[in-house]
């Protein structure tokens, strides 16, 4: 469900709600195209999260308990700003530390750095 | 920028109703993101429409129900792991239930039904439906994901019909036939067809053809098991018994009437009531017979094939609207028992609370009546040879 001009969509499943939930943290509400230009921003265009991936995962969030949101009335539109409640900015840590985790584990996997000081 | 006019949020609006987004938060979370992008996006040479056709595709492969339907996955399966537990605990909990339940019913010990019943109701109404949701989500393919739901959904109605059988409750026959017939004769064709042409399957598809064809055919062989020879002719010979007896009893009583002097009144009274009665419930057998000829169509030569007439007796005897119903041979026999009572002893009533109270099949019915025409005769002729 992955546009993403540099990373196989398989390298990033499983990383969206880390994203979303660890970038409302830092700013706060934020609504959904927010978060896409945000993102895309960032990493300067390597990863753009899909508007098809993005609702979905929002909504199950928000099911879950992890986010908040405030409507905002823009005459016939509603703006869903998302916040993070108590519970996500627990899951976001969590999610966060996983990851680095995850990330220093393949890097020992993938020999990409190998150890100092053995030699 | 482009400044979005009300009739084109409305447009856009209908057109991602139109195509299957139902959830209202999704529609207006779509809405405003779209109008964010024709807002930031769009130049002022651009036409609306055509930016707006160009810019939708981003948004899914085929369309906009592709959204609706991954938030409802996600919803869905957000119990998805505790869902898989269930159905490891349902499955193994219905399976040890049921091998123990069947265990204490070839040993007679208490506990058979309640193991049966609770294995049969935790598999077909937790582990199966659980299964076909899973099933749902995991398979790939679109025509196994139906086939298999089809199989597990006649195995639901299956092990249910087994369990209302087992209760003894209603709709257990209608629900095993209709579901093994379905099985054998629809589904195991439906399952081999649409999997024999793959050649990965070809094997695997085969056995279990041969399998659920032999399991299915033999419980469709059990649905309408008729009685055994030995039962139906020990039943012959009970009937021939009664008949026979009360046929002898008739004769001698023939043979003391000719003997006695059959102008006395209680004499004349005692002959009367006899044949009244007797004849009654003659007719009271011919009518069941033929109302039951008439629901049922010819029986198969013996009288226990009329079993079938289970539910009939309530409509056909004791609620009947037309003669012959169980008022009126209640009425019969109350006069036969006020006469009875002042000539013999109280056991000689002839007591009918029985076929009220429990409102019998057609062939303890039919039974009941013939020993009362039995015990009138046998009235008679004690009456007789007191007088005689």
């Amino acid at each position: 469900m992955y546009i993403c001009p540099m990373y196989t969509s398989e390298l990033i499943k499983g990383t969206l709600k880390t994203i979303i939930l660890n970038l409302l943290k830092e700013r706060g509400k934020m609504y959904g195209y927010e978060i896409t230009q945000t993102v895309k921003e960032m990493t300067k265009g390597k990863i753009q999260i899909t508007e098809g991936a993005l609702y979905p995962t929002l909504h199950s969030l928000e099911k879950k308990g992890d986010v908040g949101f405030e409507k905002e009335y823009l005459g016939k539109r509603v703006r869903k700003y998302y916040t993070l409640t108590d519970q996500g900015e627990e899951t976001a840590q969590a999610k966060v530390n996983e990851f680095a985790d995850f990330i220093n584990t393949m890097k020992y996997l993938l020999d990409l750095e190998p150890k100092m000081g053995n030699a | 920028m482009h400044k979005i006019t009300e009739d084109e949020i409305d447009f856009i609006l209908d057109d991602i109703k139109a195509n299957g987004v139902v959830i209202e938060d999704l529609q207006y979370n779509l809405l405003d993101h779209i109008c964010c992008i024709i807002e930031n996006e769009k130049s002022e040479s651009e036409e609306f429409k055509e930016f707006y056709r160009k810019v939708v595709p981003r948004f899914f492969k085929k369309d906009f129900k592709e959204i609706q339907e991954e938030t409802e996955v996600l919803l869905t399966f957000k119990n998805y792991y505790a869902m898989r537990n269930t159905l490891k605990i349902a499955g193994i909990a219905s399976a040890i239930l049921t091998v123990l339940g069947a265990i204490l019913k070839t040993f007679h010990l208490p506990g058979a039904g309640i193991a049966l019943i609770m294995g049969g109701i935790l598999f077909s109404l937790v582990f199966l439906p659980l299964v076909i949701v899973l099933k749902f989500k995991d398979e790939e393919s679109k025509t196994d994901k139906w086939v298999f739901s089809i199989g597990f959904l006649l195995a639901i109605l299956i092990t249910l019909g087994i369990i209302f059988k087992l209760m003894h409750w209603p709709y257990a026959n209608i629900m095993m036939f209709s579901g093994l017939t379905t099985f054998v004769f629809g589904y195991v064709p439906l399952y081999f067809i649409t999997r024999i042409r793959r050649p990965e399957l070809r094997f695997n598809t085969i056995v279990n053809s041969v399998l659920m064809m032999a399991c299915g055919g033999m419980l469709y062989a059990l649905q309408d098991l008729g009685y055994s020879k030995k039962t139906t002719n020990d039943y012959s010979v009970y009937y021939n018994y009664i008949d026979e007896s009360k046929a002898s009893i008739t004769n001698a009583n023939l043979m003391l009437y000719k003997k006695m002097d059959t102008s006395k009144t209680e004499v004349v009274l005692l002959r009367n009531q006899t044949k009244s009665l007797d004849h009654l419930i003659n007719e009271i057998k011919q009518s069941l017979d033929a109302k039951i000829l008439r629901k049922n169509g010819e029986p198969k030569n013996n009288r226990l094939h009329r079993q079938k007439g289970v539910h009939f007796t309530k409509d056909g005897f004791y609620k009947s609207k037309d003669e012959l119903s169980f008022n009126d041979l209640k009425s019969a026999v109350t006069d036969y028992n006020i006469f009875i009572s002042k000539h013999g002893t109280k056991d000689r009533q002839i007591d009918i609370d029985v076929l009220s109270e429990n409102e019998p099949i057609y062939n303890v019915l039919v039974d009941i009546l013939n020993q009362i025409q039995l015990q009138i005769a046998n009235n008679e002729n004690a009456l007789l040879n007191h007088w005689g």
